[in-house]
């Protein structure tokens, strides 16, 4: 019995070694190399998985930099699901991935020059963190880990091609609007002076009425026939046009109305009375 | 206006008749007018006389208001209305009492009597003069 447990105690300890050796992603014969256009493939430089390259690699205007490597998962080289370059800011913390392209047996590669970096790079100061990612489906632990420091040199007399920055939603500048200002009235002269000819047009419409015979003969004779309902006639009318002046100045409209209503029924009542006793005047031939 | 046109028509032809001589059409056009002129003072009846005064007084004075409009700008937008309107308002409601009123057309205004016609027009021009001072405000 002890010897059984004692069996089955340490075969499950080997079963949790062996499940506790879980592999992890890594990779194997890695070189980088930079080669100036035209030239022969410059020098390449080992890279291992747990340290970081001694120097740090200078790409020019004109390089490009060679990456290659063989994905392995534990101790057999394998595909991963994703294996990429990544190039990061030390001082700003920008990052940019650039895919390394891996065939099924793991060897992957990529290659990198200006063109390809975001001209922050460019300009940056201080040498440019690189690193490796790998990871993938399956319980295998992934890699992340910086491998060398790439040193952008640049031509300081090549302009940089900035691209325009990005539209950004934010708060506007605030817009300090003048309102244009209130109309105003004329000149008072002008007014005046316009009234003026107005009014004065009066007294020539009364004289020219006075030249053609305004017919104020015929007053005594109205009056004579029918007092009440002329007197009443005009009084209502001159009661009226009183009342549209109250309205302007100072009454409202409801208390205008009742009032108009009733001199106007007054003008309605002696007007027809009035006018009658014109018309019979007129059909007498005496207008 | 129908009766003015048709005293025009009248006597252009009697003024031309009577001075055949006469060749330049400027003189001409100057001798129609006069002859228009002297048959309106000699043929119009005194009242319609009386009202067409008081039409060149309402064009005089809406004239006047729309040459301050035009010299000054608007500024009080409805003060212009008004006042315009009140002249032409009254312009149109005279205009109608002398064609009820006008001899010669006693024919299509039968039903409607002198007196009637002026009855209308003092009703019309007091609604007129409600209504403008009203939109003066």
């Amino acid at each position: 019995m002890r010897l059984l447990s004692g069996f089955v105690s340490s075969l499950l300890l080997s079963g949790a070694a062996i499940v506790s050796a879980a592999s992890s992603w890594s990779f194997e014969d890695a070189t980088v190399s930079v080669s100036s256009k035209g030239a022969e493939a410059g020098l390449k430089d080992k890279l291992s998985p747990s340290t970081v390259l001694g120097k740090s690699v200078s790409l020019g205007a004109t390089d490009t930099l060679k990456l290659l490597l063989t994905t392995t998962d534990g101790s057999t080289a394998k595909r991963p699901h994703q294996a990429f370059l990544t190039l990061t800011d030390p001082t700003t913390g920008l990052e940019e991935s650039f895919v390394l392209s891996v065939k099924d047996s793991g060897k992957a590669k990529v290659n990198l020059s200006h063109k390809d970096l975001p001209h922050q790079f460019l300009t940056s100061s201080k040498p440019i963190t690189a690193s490796i990612v790998i990871g993938s489906f399956g319980s295998s632990s992934p890699y992340k880990s910086k491998l060398f420091d790439l040193a952008v040199n640049r031509d300081a007399n090549v302009p940089l091609t900035i691209p325009e920055a990005p539209v950004r939603y934010a708060a506007e500048a605030e817009i300090h609007h003048i309102f244009r200002g209130d109309p105003e009235s004329p000149p008072k002269i002008i007014t005046i002076v316009f009234a003026a000819a107005v009014a004065g047009a009066l007294p020539i419409l009364l004289g020219v009425w006075a030249t053609l015979g305004a017919n104020t003969s015929h007053l005594t004779k109205a009056l004579g026939n029918a007092p009440v309902s002329h007197a009443l006639f005009f009084g209502s009318i001159l009661a009226m046009e009183g009342i549209f002046f109250l309205y302007y100045t100072s009454w409202n409209l409801f208390q205008m109305l009742p009032a108009a209503a009733v001199v106007g029924a007054v003008a309605f009542l002696s007007g027809s009375r009035a006018l009658s006793e014109v018309q019979e005047r007129r059909l007498a031939g005496l207008r | 206006m129908p009766p003015k046109q048709r005293t025009g028509t009248a006597s252009a032809p009697s003024t031309s008749a009577s001075r055949p001589s006469k060749s330049s059409s400027n003189a001409q056009a100057q001798d129609i007018l006069q002859g228009v002129w002297n048959k309106y003072v000699s043929k119009t009846p005194q009242r319609t006389k009386l009202l067409d005064t008081f039409m060149a007084f309402l064009v005089a004075v809406g004239a006047l208001q729309f040459l301050y409009v035009v010299l000054v700008g608007n500024f009080p937008f409805n003060a212009f209305l008004s006042g315009f309107s009140a002249t032409v308002g009254q312009f149109v409601l005279t205009a109608s009492l002398r064609m009820q009123t006008n001899a010669e057309n006693k024919a299509e205004f039968e039903s409607i009597s002198h007196e009637r016609a002026f009855a209308d027009f003092v009703f019309g021009s007091l609604l007129l003069h409600f209504f403008c001072v009203n939109f003066i405000n």
